[in-house]
């Protein structure tokens, strides 16, 4: 009966364990899907500046 | 702003293979992987026309749609970019694209083809701007410094043009007024359907 129980604690406690190793920040990569949605890092948008120069360099195709 | 587009002027472009050069020596690009490819048609018979392939950074993309992951999204600018953190390596997009983009870098043992890769309209990917990391995995962040692509900026013929899209079409369609006929906007119909050409 003592054994059993002794059992069940170290299993429960080995589930704890191996459960929380499973964290997205302790792995480093998202851990949980939604179906259609990007999980990654999120990209940076350009700002007024970079745009404007990008325009400028478009223009400059013009040959 | 417009979304960033390329297009490729196959009355211009003269196989030269620059942008092909460019692109594997400013990105580093493994052996075994082009992101640019030049395609010639009627080769050595009349009417033989080349164009420069490579992502063409999609309005509605076929490799988002079928990304078992969702590893692929589109940016405020039109630029279709992918987290190599997320990739699998299945392929998918591979099938999926009208281009061939998708590039799989190895080729190993129970079908493992590495991490996708592909062009990133000199765009980097996820990570931070001009960081080590990024530039590893995805190249050099070209339009974060206010660049277009090298491809298109270094092309002697200007037949391969990048920006924003409003942008080359305007200059596209002053070509085809100059020159009075156009082969037409190569790959345009089927990357931004709807968009004028």
């Amino acid at each position: 009966m003592r054994s059993k129980s002794a059992i069940l604690v170290i299993l429960l406690s080995a589930a704890v364990a191996v459960l929380s190793g499973c964290k997205a920040e302790e792995q480093g990569r998202p851990t949980t899907y939604e179906k259609g949605v990007y999980g990654g890092k999120a990209d940076k948008k350009l700002t007024g500046e970079q745009v404007r120069s990008l325009r400028h360099r478009g223009g400059l195709q013009r040959q | 702003m417009a979304r960033m587009k390329f297009l490729c002027d196959a009355e211009r472009c003269i196989e030269c293979n620059a942008c092909v050069t460019a692109c594997k020596n400013e990105h580093e690009v493994p052996w075994g992987i082009n992101r640019r490819r030049v395609v010639t048609i009627n080769d050595g018979k009349p009417g033989e026309r080349s164009i420069s392939v490579a992502c063409m950074h999609c309005s509605d993309a076929p490799c988002i749609a079928v990304c078992p992951v969702d590893c692929i999204y589109n940016t405020e600018e039109g630029v279709v970019l992918h987290s190599k953190d997320l990739c699998i390596g299945c392929g998918y997009c591979f099938y999926a694209c009208p281009f061939g983009a998708p590039q799989f870098p190895a080729v190993g043992n129970f079908g493992s083809r590495g991490k996708m890769d592909k062009c990133t309209f000199c765009a980097g990917g996820p990570d931070v701007d001009n960081s080590a990391e990024e530039y590893r995995k995805y190249g050099r962040n070209r339009l974060a410094e206010g660049k277009l692509p090298l491809c298109a900026e270094m092309c002697a013929t200007k037949a391969l043009l990048a920006g924003d899209g409003d942008v080359v079409s305007d200059i596209y369609r002053e070509r085809v007024v100059s020159r009075g006929f156009g082969s037409g906007a190569w790959g345009w119909g089927r990357a931004y359907p709807g968009a004028p050409s």
